[in-house]
C-alpha cells in the first residue's frame, strides 16, 4: 500500500477557519459587508474585511499573515508546525483539533461588537480586531505550536510528514484505548513517562469534521507513517519497534547517491532522499570482544560508504563511537573499524561489512533483521529488491524456496573464516544484507570537555556524592564540590596555581556556600560562618543597597517590612525591572502625578520585586546545596566505546578530553604555548601526567559506588572514551550510545584517595560480594567459556590456558558457578590477582565465542518438536503449554543447529531467558499477570498477526504507564531500596536541610527572624560549606 | 464645547493631572471591555492600571496621527497578549515529544545548554526498577511496595500481612538484594 499523500490536515483545517468559521463569527459582531481571505504567496496570506459604519464602509486589510504552506508547515522555512490535539484517549469519540479549530478556540471568544462610542475608522477597527496580532501570537505562544528544528542536521524526509500526523491526547487518561486501533499507530509513542500521550495518526485514517475516521482496514493501515515503512515488522517485538520508528526518522543523509534498501516494505515515499541508509553485508556473530554489548564492527570500506552529510557540500567520516541503527530497532555504536582483510570472509571470498552480535538479538526479540538478512541475499543475488510488507512477506517455506531458487544456501547461513589468519569458524553463521543508517549521535558531536567553562561542567549530584561517601572517598567529593566548583570566581588564579602541581587543599568556604550567602544578602538575610556553625540573622541596610521608593511586606516573611535590596541584586534577573519601576515611582512621587498613575507605579514595583524574589532563590540554589548537586570543572564527557585492547584498569581518553583535563598541569611543566600547540614536548609532559594521575569515570545514574571508578588514563584516537568490556556491568552501561563523564581530581588528597579507594581493586576490597558479581564474565565472554567447557575434549585442551588460581571445571560451567569460583579466588588470592583472573577469563571467552561462529538462524527452532497449542484460550491450559514448550526448547534445542547457540546462551546465563526463546520460536502464549488477554499463538519467527501485534503493543504500553504512575509515588524510596541503603535520608533538622523545599526563601527568612544556628556536624552540611566529614 | 482627545492628550503631555483624569475617564469603559476579552475582570483592571501608567509616561510619543483610542487599544492589546503569554503552561508539547526524541533534542541542545541527562537516565532506571518489582513473587512484591513505596513501618506491614516482623525484614532484605542484582543483569 502506498501512503495516500492527501492534503495535510492542518491545511484543510486552517482553510476552513479562515474562509468559513472566522467570517461567520465576525458577521455576528460587526455589520460585515465584505470578507476575503486569500493566499498571496506560499505561506503568506491576506484577509480584507469591510464593515458598514454610519459614515460609510470601513475596510481593513491584514497583509502578510502566516498561512500554512502546501505541506502543512508555517513560515518561510516551514519550521513551525501546529500539533493536533484529541480531547480523550477514546479516539472514536475524541474531538480532534488541528490548527484551524485551535485558532477558533483562541480567537472567537475575543470577538465582540465594538462599543457604541467607538468611532469606527480603519485604525480603530484594526485596533479592536487585531487579527494579525492574534494569529502571530497564537503561532508564537501556543503550546501546540512548535518549532521543528530540533534536528541540528539535515531533516529526514520522513520527519516533517510524520510530525504533522502527531496527535496529543489531552486529559489524564492516556492509557491504551481499543478505539485507537486503526486510528493511531500501534507503535509510535514515546518510551518515557509520556507514553501514550503523543500518538501518530494511522496511515489508513484521516481527520474529518473533527473526528478520526478509519478509511482503510488493511493490516498495514493500522500503522503510522514511520512504522508502515518497516519491512517484516511482524517478526519484531513492539518495544524495539517503538525505538525503530523514532530512530529511522533521524537517520542522516549519507554522502553519495541514495541506495534503496534491498528489502522494502512497499510503502516508502518516492523521494530518493528517503533512502538514507546502506545495505551492508552483515554477520550476526560475536567478534573478539569488539562488538560486546551492542557495539558494531565495520570494515574500512563499509565505513567509507557511511560518511554522512552534516552540512550541504561537506561530509563527515564514520568514527568509532558513532551510532548506527537498523529498521528493526537494533542500535549500537561503532566499536572498531577494521581493515577489510581482517573481517570474516564468506566462502566466495567476500568480506563481511558489518558485524553485530547475535547475543544482542536473543533478548531484544527484533528477529525481523535476521530474516531481512536472508531476503537481502536473495535481492542481492537476483538484482531485484524484495518487497516484504508489514504482516506480509514469505513464510519459512517461501523463504527457503526463495533462497533455493536464488542459488543460495537454504539455511540462510554461510561458513565463515577469520580474514586475519584464515581460521574457519566452527559452525555456519547468519550473514546477509541488512539496511543500516547513521543516527545523529556522532561521537564527534557528543564529546564535550569543559575544563574551565563553568556552564558546561558535568553534573556531580546527590547520587555521586552518596557513592563517594559510601566508597570512603569524601576527599574526592570535596574536590568536586569545592576545588572544582564551577562557581569559583578565581578560575585564572586556580589555573595559575595548578602550574605548580596538584592543589594542597580545596578553597574554604566553598564557592557554593559563598553564592548562597550572597543571594540571601539580597533579601536582607545575613549568614555568618564560625567554629560554632552557621548563624542566620536579618541585616541592617548597607551602603550600595537599593532603597525602595515604597516599603512593602517582605516577600518571604509577611510580618517583616522590606525597605532595601542587597546590592548583589544588581546581578540578578528581574533587577532591571525593579530598578526601572523604582525610578518611575521615585519620579512620580516628586511630580504631581495623578493618583491612578502613582498607584499603578506602586503596583508595578511590587510585582517587579515579587518577580525578582520568585527567581532569587531557585531550587538550583536552595535545594541543591542540600542535595549537593553542582557542575564541576575538569570534566569531560562523550560516548563509550569498547576498549577491547586495554587493560581493565585503563581508560582510553580521546585527545580532545585529555588535553583540556591535563593541559593546565602540563603548562606548568612546558609552558602554556607548548600546550596550546600540543607540541611534541607538551605531549611528553601530558603522557607523564597521565601516568602519574588517575581519572574517574562516572556514568549516571550513579546507583552505587562502582559507578564512580578511578582508572589509569591512556590516550586514544577518535572521540569516544574506551572502556574495557568487563567494566560495563559496574556502570550498567552498554555500547549503544551510552555516554559517560570523566573527572580529574585536582587536589593531592583526592588523587591519593581515588587511587586507594576508587579503583576496581579498591572497590573489590571494599565490597567483594557485589563487585565480583559485576566483573563475572557475561554475554559473549560467558558464552565462550560455556562453549569451552561443554565437551570433554575442548575442556581438556583449554586447561592449560585456564587462569591459575581458579579450579579447572570438569563440566559445562554457567555464570553462577563462575561467580562463586571468583568469589573464592577473591577471598584467597586478593583483589589484584582476581582482577587478572577475570581479565584472562574474558580473553578466553571472547576468543571461544568468536571461534564458535554462534549466530541466530532465520529458521530458529524449527527442528524442535513443540507440544500442540491448546485450542481454547484458557489461561491455565496455555500456562501448561508454555511450560511444555519451554522444556521442549531446552531439551531438544541443543541438537537443533538453528537454535542451539541461543539455548546455550540461556543455559549458561550469558544472555536471554527461555521465555525469550519461546516467544521467538514457539509463540509467547498468554501475556500479563492473569492471562486475561487471548494468547499470542504465533512465534516471531513465523510472524505475529496484526491483532497479536496490537495486543503486545498495548501490553507493553500498559506496563510502561503502570510503572510511571508508581514511580511518581515512590521514586525516592525506590531509589533507596535499589541502592541498598547507599543514600542516606535527605531530611534533617538544620535550616539548610529544611530549605530543601519548593519555597526555600521563607525557611531562611524564618530562621533569620529567630536567629537560628546550624551546627556543622552533618557530613553533607560540612561538605556544603567546604569541610571534610568529622573524624569518627 | 467638550475638549477633544487631541486637546486632552496635549494637556497630559504637559503633565496636567486633570487632563489625564478626563481622558482616562472617557476611554476607561472601551479599554476595559477590550481587555476583558483576553483576561478575567480583576486581571483586566490590573492591566488597565498599566495602560494608565503608560499613557502618562508615553503621552509624548503620541504624534497625532490616528486616534488616541486607537493608540490606547494597541497598547492594551500588547499588554494583554504579553500577560497571556506569561500564563501559558510551562510544559510545552515540545517537552512531551522530547522524551520520544530525547536523544536528538539532547544533541541539539548540548551545544547551548547543560544536558538534563542525569534526570532522564535516572527516570529510565527507575522505570526498570519498577518492572523488576512487578516481576517479583507476589509476597515479596507486597513487602517492597508497602515498605519502599508506601513507606509503611515494618510492624504495620507485619500486622497487615499477618506475618512476623522478622519475616517482613527478611523478605525485604532478599527482595532488595535480588533487585540490586537484577539491575546489573539487565542490559
Amino acid at each position: 500500500m502506498k501512503v495516500a499523500m492527501q492534503e495535510p490536515v492542518s491545511v484543510r483545517s486552517f482553510r476552513r477557519f479562515i474562509s468559513e468559521t472566522l467570517p461567520a463569527a465576525l458577521a455576528k459582531v460587526v455589520p460585515l459587508a465584505d470578507y476575503r481571505a486569500e493566499e498571496v504567496a506560499p505561506g503568506v496570506g491576506r484577509v480584507r474585511l469591510t464593515v458598514s459604519a454610519p459614515d460609510g464602509p470601513v475596510t481593513v486589510s491584514y497583509d502578510d499573515l502566516p498561512f500554512p504552506r502546501a505541506d502543512g508547515t508555517f513560515f518561510e522555512d516551514g519550521k513551525k508546525i501546529v500539533v493536533m490535539t484529541a480531547s480523550s484517549n477514546d479516539l472514536e469519540h475524541a474531538e480532534i483539533k488541528a490548527v484551524g479549530e485551535q485558532l477558533a478556540d483562541e480567537i472567537l471568544p475575543r470577538l465582540a461588537p465594538p462599543p457604541a462610542d467607538l468611532a469606527l475608522t480603519e485604525e480603530t477597527l484594526r485596533s479592536w480586531l487585531p487579527l494579525d496580532r492574534w494569529l502571530s501570537a497564537f503561532l508564537n505562544d501556543s503550546p501546540t505550536s512548535i518549532w521543528r528544528d530540533y534536528y541540528p542536521l539535515a531533516v529526514h524526509p520522513l520527519a516533517p510528514a510524520a510530525e504533522l500526523r502527531r496527535i496529543i491526547i489531552e486529559g489524564d487518561d492516556v492509557s491504551f484505548h481499543w478505539t485507537q486501533l486503526g486510528r493511531a499507530c500501534l507503535l509510535e509513542t514515546p518510551e518515557g513517562p509520556n507514553s501514550g500521550r503523543p500518538l501518530h495518526l494511522a496511515v489508513g485514517a484521516d481527520v474529518q469534521d473533527g473526528r478520526i475516521v478509519p478509511m482503510d482496514d488493511s493490516p498495514e493501515a493500522l500503522l503510522g507513517l514511520s512504522a508502515s515503512m518497516i519491512p517484516l515488522l511482524h517478526h519484531d517485538d513492539p518495544a524495539r519497534l517503538v525505538m525503530a520508528t523514532s530512530m529511522m526518522r533521524q537517520w542522516l543523509p549519507i554522502a553519495g547517491d541514495p541506495e534503496p534498501a534491498l528489502v522494502q516494505s512497499g510503502s516508502e515515499p518516492d523521494d530518493p532522499a528517503f533512502w538514507c541508509g546502506r545495505n551492508f553485508l552483515t554477520a550476526y556473530v560475536h567478534w573478539k570482544g569488539v562488538n560486546y554489548e551492542d557495539a558494531i564492527v565495520m570494515s574500512e570500506s563499509a565505513a567509507r560508504r557511511l560518511a554522512c552529510v552534516v552540512e550541504p557540500g561537506s561530509s563527515e567520516p564514520l568514527e568509532v563511537g558513532d551510532k548506527l541503527s537498523n529498521r528493526h530497532g537494533a542500535k549500537g555504536v561503532v566499536g572498531a573499524i577494521l581493515p577489510d582483510d581482517d573481517m570474516p570472509h564468506l566462502p566466495d571470498g567476500r568480506a563481511v561489512e558489518l558485524i553485530f552480535d547475535a547475543m544482542g538479538v536473543y533478548s531484544r526479540l527484533n528477529f525481523g533483521q535476521v530474516i531481512e538478512a536472508a531476503l537481502g541475499n536473495v535481492a542481492h543475488a537476483t538484482g531485484k529488491p524484495v518487497v516484504a510488507p508489514p504482516f506480509g512477506g514469505p513464510d519459512a517455506g517461501g523463504l527457503r524456496e526463495m533462497l533455493r531458487s536464488a542459488g543460495l544456501p537454504e539455511s540462510g547461513q554461510w561458513a565463515l573464516t577469520d580474514g586475519k589468519d584464515g581460521t574457519p569458524l566452527d559452525q555456519p553463521s547468519t550473514v546477509g544484507y541488512v539496511y543500516w543508517g547513521k543516527t545523529p549521535h556522532r561521537s564527534r558531536s557528543k564529546l564535550h570537555s569543559h575544563t574551565f567553562d563553568p556552564p558546561y561542567g558535568q553534573l556531580i549530584g546527590r547520587l555521586e556524592h552518596a557513592a563517594l561517601f559510601a566508597a570512603g572517598a569524601p576527599q574526592v567529593a570535596l574536590d568536586a564540590w569545592s576545588a572544582r566548583s564551577t562557581e569559583r570566581e578565581d578560575i585564572p588564579e586556580l589555573l595559575d596555581a595548578l602550574t605548580k602541581g596538584l592543589l594542597e587543599s580545596p578553597p574554604f568556604p566553598s564557592p557554593a556556600f559563598e553564592r548562597l550567602r550572597r543571594t540571601l544578602a539580597i533579601a536582607g538575610i545575613e549568614v555568618t560562618l564560625d567554629d560554632d556553625g552557621l548563624h542566620y540573622a536579618f541585616a541592617t541596610p548597607k551602603p550600595g543597597d537599593l532603597e525602595l521608593a515604597v516599603a512593602m511586606p517582605h516577600p518571604w516573611l509577611e510580618s517583616r517590612t522590606l525597605t532595601h535590596l542587597g546590592k548583589a541584586a544588581a546581578d540578578r534577573p528581574g533587577y532591571q525591572a525593579v530598578a526601572e519601576a523604582n525610578q518611575t515611582l521615585h519620579a512620580l512621587q516628586e511630580g504631581a502625578a495623578p493618583v491612578a498613575v502613582r498607584e499603578a507605579a506602586e503596583a508595578r514595583l511590587r510585582s517587579a520585586v515579587t518577580a525578582l524574589f520568585d527567581q532569587l532563590l531557585t531550587r538550583e540554589e536552595a535545594w541543591l546545596p542540600v542535595w549537593l548537586q553542582r557542575r564541576a570543572l575538569f570534566t569531560g564527557r562523550t560516548v563509550l566505546a569498547p576498549g577491547y585492547d586495554l587493560a581493565p584498569d585503563q581508560l582510553g581518553l580521546p585527545e580532545d578530553i585529555a588535553w583540556p583535563l591535563f593541559g593546565p598541569l602540563a603548562a606548568g611543566r612546558v609552558g602554556a604555548s607548548e600546550v596550546e600547540k600540543r607540541s611534541r614536548k607538551a605531549r611528553k609532559a601530558l603522557m607523564a601526567l597521565m601516568e602519574d594521575n588517575v581519572v574517574i569515570l562516572n556514568r549516571a545514574p550513579t546507583w552505587e559506588p562502582t559507578c564512580v571508578t578511578a582508572f589509569r588514563p591512556v590516550l586514544c584516537d577518535g572521540f569516544a572514551i574506551r572502556l574495557h568490556p568487563i567494566c560495563c556491568r559496574m556502570y550498567n552501561a552498554d555500547y549503544d550510545g551510552d555516554q559517560a563523564a570523566v573527572w580529574l581530581p585536582i587536589t593531592r588528597a583526592a588523587q591519593e584517595e581515588a587511587r586507594q579507594r576508587l579503583t576496581i581493586v579498591g572497590h573489590l576490597e571494599r565490597d567483594p560480594a557485589v563487585v565480583i558479581q559485576h566483573l563475572t564474565p557475561s554475554h559473549a565472554a560467558m558464552y565462550g567459556l560455556a562453549c569451552l567447557t561443554r565437551d570433554r575434549e575442548p575442556r581438556r585442551a583449554m586447561a592449560e590456558d585456564w587462569p591459575d588460581g581458579l579450579p579447572v571445571p570438569d563440566h559445562q560451567i554457567d555464570r553462577a558457578w563462575l561467580a562463586n569460583a571468583l568469589g573464592q579466588a577473591l577471598a584467597e588470592l586478593g583483589a589484584r590477582r582476581t582482577l587478572e583472573i577475570v581479565t584472562r577469563l574474558a580473553e578466553l571467552g571472547f576468543a571461544a565465542a568468536t571461534k564458535s561462529g554462534a549466530s541466530l538462524s532465520p529458521f530458529a527452532g524449527e527442528g524442535v518438536a513443540l507440544p500442540p497449542q491448546p485450542t481454547t484460550e484458557y489461561a491455565a491450559s496455555w500456562s501448561a503449554w508454555s511450560s511444555q514448550a519451554d522444556a521442549a526448547i531446552l531439551t531438544q534445542g541443543p541438537a537443533d543447529p538453528t537454535i542451539a547457540s541461543a539455548v546455550l546462551a540461556v543455559q549458561s546465563g550469558a544472555r536471554g531467558s527461555v521465555s525469550h526463546l519461546r516467544a521467538m520460536a514457539a509463540g509467547r502464549g498468554v501475556m500479563g499477570p492473569h492471562g486475561s488477554e487471548p494468547p499470542i499463538r504465533h512465534s516471531l519467527r513465523d510472524g505475529v498477526t496484526p491483532h497479536e501485534m496490537w495486543q503486545m503493543a498495548a501490553e507493553a504500553r500498559g506496563a510502561l504507564q503502570r510503572w510511571h504512575e508508581t514511580v511518581h509515588i515512590g521514586a525516592m524510596s525506590i531509589l533507596r531500596a535499589a541502592s541498598s541503603g547507599m543514600i542516606t535520608e535527605l531530611t534533617g533538622t538544620t535550616v539548610l536541610q529544611q530549605a530543601a523545599s519548593d519555597s526555600p526563601g521563607p525557611v531562611f527568612a524564618e530562621a533569620a527572624a529567630r536567629g537560628a544556628t546550624d551546627l556543622l556536624t552533618d557530613p553533607r552540611v560540612r561538605l556544603f560549606v567546604g569541610l571534610p566529614p568529622l573524624e569518627k | 464645547m467638550p475638549e477633544s482627545d487631541a486637546d486632552l492628550i496635549r494637556r497630559v503631555q504637559q503633565g496636567d493631572p486633570e487632563g489625564f483624569e478626563r481622558l482616562a475617564r472617557s476611554h476607561a469603559s472601551t479599554l476595559r471591555a477590550h481587555l476583558r476579552r483576553y483576561v478575567e475582570p480583576q486581571a483586566a483592571e490590573d492591566l488597565l492600571q498599566e495602560v494608565w501608567l503608560r499613557l502618562w509616561q508615553r503621552a509624548g510619543q503620541w504624534k497625532g496621527s490616528g486616534t488616541v483610542i486607537g493608540w490606547l487599544l494597541v497598547i492594551a492589546t500588547n499588554l494583554a497578549l504579553n500577560a497571556l503569554r506569561a500564563r501559558r503552561p510551562t510544559e510545552s508539547i515540545d517537552a512531551l515529544i522530547e522524551s520520544e526524541e530525547w536523544d536528538t533534542v539532547a544533541s541539539a541542545s548540548e551545544a547551548v545548554a547543560p544536558e538534563p541527562e542525569d534526570e532522564v537516565i535516572w527516570r529510565d532506571a527507575l522505570a526498570r526498577t519498577m518492572t523488576l518489582i512487578a516481576s517479583m513473587p507476589e509476597e515479596r512484591q507486597a513487602v517492597v511496595r508497602m515498605a519502599r513505596i508506601e513507606g509503611k513501618p515494618l510492624h504495620e506491614i507485619a500486622a497487615e500481612l499477618g506475618i512476623p516482623v522478622g519475616t517482613v525484614k527478611s523478605r525485604l532484605h532478599h527482595a532488595t538484594r535480588w533487585l540490586t542484582e537484577q539491575m546489573e543483569e539487565e542490559a
